[in-house]
């Protein structure tokens, strides 16, 4: 009885997203079928979306070991998984959901044996905790285990100046709303950030959203592919702002919109835009929140730029769009709300060029501005600057409030 | 009706609210994002059959009684909540004569048992949401407890029987127009939803129930919706008038009226965004927990 309900519900799904799946994830989301888990303990499988760095597999096992019984990995797209069972992997272009639904239904019923452990199931060295339930003994304050970097003496808060113990801790490269691939070594005291240092760095912009840009280079290229490209991008970086602050259905809307855009239907953004400032998007972001100098924004190029009152725009030069009086948007804040605004604007102004020009060509090799930060060598500005004395929660909304691009050069460690 | 009955329809209405708060949520998501819901009725039994389907896990020493007490102990409170509330002028499971007394030490407590859920755990996303909780939660508080003590000022007790009976010519959310509003933050606040959901949110992968999962699990996310019921009832009792009504026997009166509260709960909880645990921290202590002290003062004046 209990199997038979189980294997009704969404497929509790975890993802780690690897390299130039994201777009392939976000359909796959707006299944009703999949329930996307913001932890691992919460989910039966694991799956594990295009490649992975070889220095994310350790990071992966230990998500994969987090998965509490019956579990399963599925392996969309990754050639690592190539040697496991069929009923484990699909390729690329396949719709996975229904070998996911199929895979699940089998971990539930016991026809497919949950996976072991990767790693060994023991604690790295022992517990040295003396009390009656294991907590107290040398070497044990503030909750941080044996084993582990000693916390440091309690040392003023940045915020308040109270005394506290800092711990640190890694947090990445598969966290939710985390940009994928990025690895931090933060500190922390409370849930205010003392300083953060790059241990890996993010993946560069995806693939999906290259694909018009880089053909352009090749050959005459209709400019409604590339503004239906601008659009979704900006949409899903939407999507996750919408997330952060507690709007997760409005998200779902987002990236709903995304893939309608990407397979070329009209869609209007002005409603998702109106019920987002209804309840209070602008409002959860604080003003002045993840400010950047003039000399950063741009040295960053792209929206981050715009955004901090720069109309530098590509396609401000180039003869196709000066027909259709294209002006840049921008804002003059520099702050989370601007990029987010801008990201808007840029989305709808995408959309105005597709509909005044439909069939409007850009002859090869011109020079087309890119939805993202420029692709230009690493800025001397780190991003880890930027994020000493936030909560957690502004921590994630800043670092989202950038594109991967813009994260790449900020935190421009090479990987191995 | 005898204490068994009564303790069946407790037991009852618990339950079958919770389950009404999981189609609500269920139904109110695929709303906003233009979708057609999915199994609406019967989604919240797969989903528990799921939970109880996975594996109890551990996390590398953890204060196993604590972590384990503490959905247990959260339900219980949600549950006690509930008992207070007559479902008819003479069927109340717990007739107490300080109820609202009782009701403040549900929501301190409440306070106590979140922060041990993510503390217990042993991990650094668990002890975030913990410390957040009780930044948020401290102050909420202290909000509810001015807006209950001006509904008890008209019935001069604090017995809930005899708050609500003390409405029988006027609902108090006519006379004390901001009581009800403020208090519904206190049902967002307590089983943390929304723009309040601060101890369990995805941003930190989950809060306090980041590293928990099979029936621990089930049993905490059922405490939340509980605690939201018990919201619903007090709110419902005590600025609705309970079980007062024409024409329908008490007991429906009183489930329409949480149902109806509930609906408004979970839509809060789907529309507005959330703001950083600071800002809402300065919101609390800068505007709402003065507005709550004005309406206690205006409901004194009133009561005079």
């Amino acid at each position: 009885m209990l199997e038979r309900l189980a294997a009704r519900a969404p497929v509790p799904l975890f993802v780690a997203m690897g390299r130039d799946r994201a777009p392939a994830v976000e359909r796959l989301l707006q299944s009703a079928d999949i329930d996307v888990t913001a932890t691992p303990r919460h989910a039966s499988i694991l799956l594990v979306a295009g490649r992975v760095r070889d220095s994310d597999q350790a990071y992966l096992d230990r998500i994969h070991d987090q998965l509490p019984h019956p579990r399963a990995t599925f392996w969309w797209g990754d050639e690592q998984g190539d040697d496991v069972d069929e009923a484990q992997r699909a390729a690329s272009f396949d719709d996975p959901v229904i070998s996911l639904r199929a895979l699940y239904r089998n971990l539930i019923s016991g026809a497919h044996a949950s996976e072991t452990h990767r790693l060994p199931d023991e604690p790295p060295a022992p517990w040295r905790g003396k009390g009656d339930h294991g907590q107290g003994g040398e070497g044990m304050m503030g909750g941080v285990p044996y084993g582990r970097m000693m916390p440091m003496p309690p040392t003023p808060d940045i915020r308040d100046g109270l005394a506290l113990d800092v711990y640190t801790t890694q947090i990445g490269p598969f966290m939710p709303y985390w940009p994928a691939g990025l690895v931090l070594e933060v500190t922390f005291q409370g849930d205010v950030i003392q300083s953060a240092e790059v241990v890996q760095p993010p993946y560069p912009p995806r693939d999906v959203d290259r694909v018009p840009f880089d053909r352009l280079l090749h050959e005459t290229t209709a400019l409604a592919q590339i503004e239906r490209a601008r659009a979704a991008h900006h949409l899903v970086c939407i999507a996750r702002l919408l997330s952060l602050v507690g709007l997760p259905t409005l998200s779902r809307r987002a990236q709903i919109l995304a893939a309608r855009v990407r397979a070329n239907e009209t869609i209007a953004i002005a409603p998702l835009r109106k019920a987002a400032a209804r309840s209070g998007l602008t409002a959860a972001l604080a003003p002045g929140l993840g400010r950047i100098d003039d000399r950063l924004a741009r040295e960053l190029g792209g929206p981050a730029q715009r955004a901090a009152g720069h109309a530098i725009d590509d396609r401000s030069d180039n003869p196709m769009y000066k027909r259709l009086d294209f002006t840049p948007v921008t804002q003059t804040q520099s702050d989370c709300r601007a990029r987010l605004a801008q990201w808007f604007d840029e989305a709808e102004q995408a959309l105005a060029l597709v509909s005044a020009a439909p069939d409007a060509m850009i002859g090869q090799g011109a020079l087309v501005e890119a939805p993202w930060a420029l692709r230009a060598p690493p800025v001397d500005y780190r991003l880890t600057e930027l994020l000493p004395g936030l909560e957690w929660s502004e921590a994630l909304l800043v670092l989202n409030s950038f594109d991967s691009a813009a994260l790449c050069r900020m935190a421009p460690l090479e990987a191995p | 009706m005898t204490p068994i009955v009564l303790t069946v329809a407790w037991v009852a209405f618990l339950l079958g609210m919770a389950w009404y708060i999981a189609v609500l949520d269920g139904l109110w998501s695929a709303a906003r994002e233009g979708r057609p819901p999915r199994a609406p009725l019967a989604n919240p039994l797969y989903r528990c059959a799921t939970m109880l389907r996975q594996q109890s896990n551990l996390t590398e020493a953890p204060d196993l009684l604590n972590w384990r007490l503490a959905p247990a102990l959260y339900a219980g409170l949600a549950g006690t909540g509930v008992a207070l509330v007559p479902f008819s002028g003479a069927s109340v499971l717990a007739d107490l004569e300080v109820g609202i007394v009782w009701w403040g030490a549900v929501e301190a407590l409440t306070v106590v048992v979140v922060f041990l859920h993510g503390w217990s755990a042993n991990s650094q996303l668990g002890l975030i949401g913990a410390y957040r909780y009780v930044a948020i939660g401290l102050p909420v508080m202290l909000i509810s407890m001015f807006v209950l003590i001006a509904a008890a000022l008209p019935a001069e007790s604090l017995a809930v029987p005899k708050i609500i009976e003390s409405q029988r010519e006027l609902w108090n959310v006519i006379r004390q127009p901001l009581g009800l509003p403020l208090f519904l933050l206190l049902g967002l606040s307590l089983s943390f939803r929304g723009p309040f959901n601060y101890a369990d949110s995805a941003d930190i992968a989950g809060g306090t129930a980041a590293e928990v999962s099979g029936a621990p699990r089930l049993v905490w996310e059922f405490a939340r919706l509980a605690m939201l019921t018990a919201v619903a009832t007090v709110a419902a009792s005590v600025f609705l008038g309970g079980y007062l009504g024409p024409w329908l026997p008490g007991p429906v009166w009183l489930v329409l009226k949480t149902a109806a509260v509930l609906l408004a709960l979970v839509g809060l909880s789907h529309q507005l965004a959330r703001i950083s645990p600071s800002r809402m921290m300065t919101l609390i202590w800068t505007v709402l927990l003065p507005l709550s002290f004005v309406h206690l003062v205006w409901a004194g004046v009133l009561a005079l």
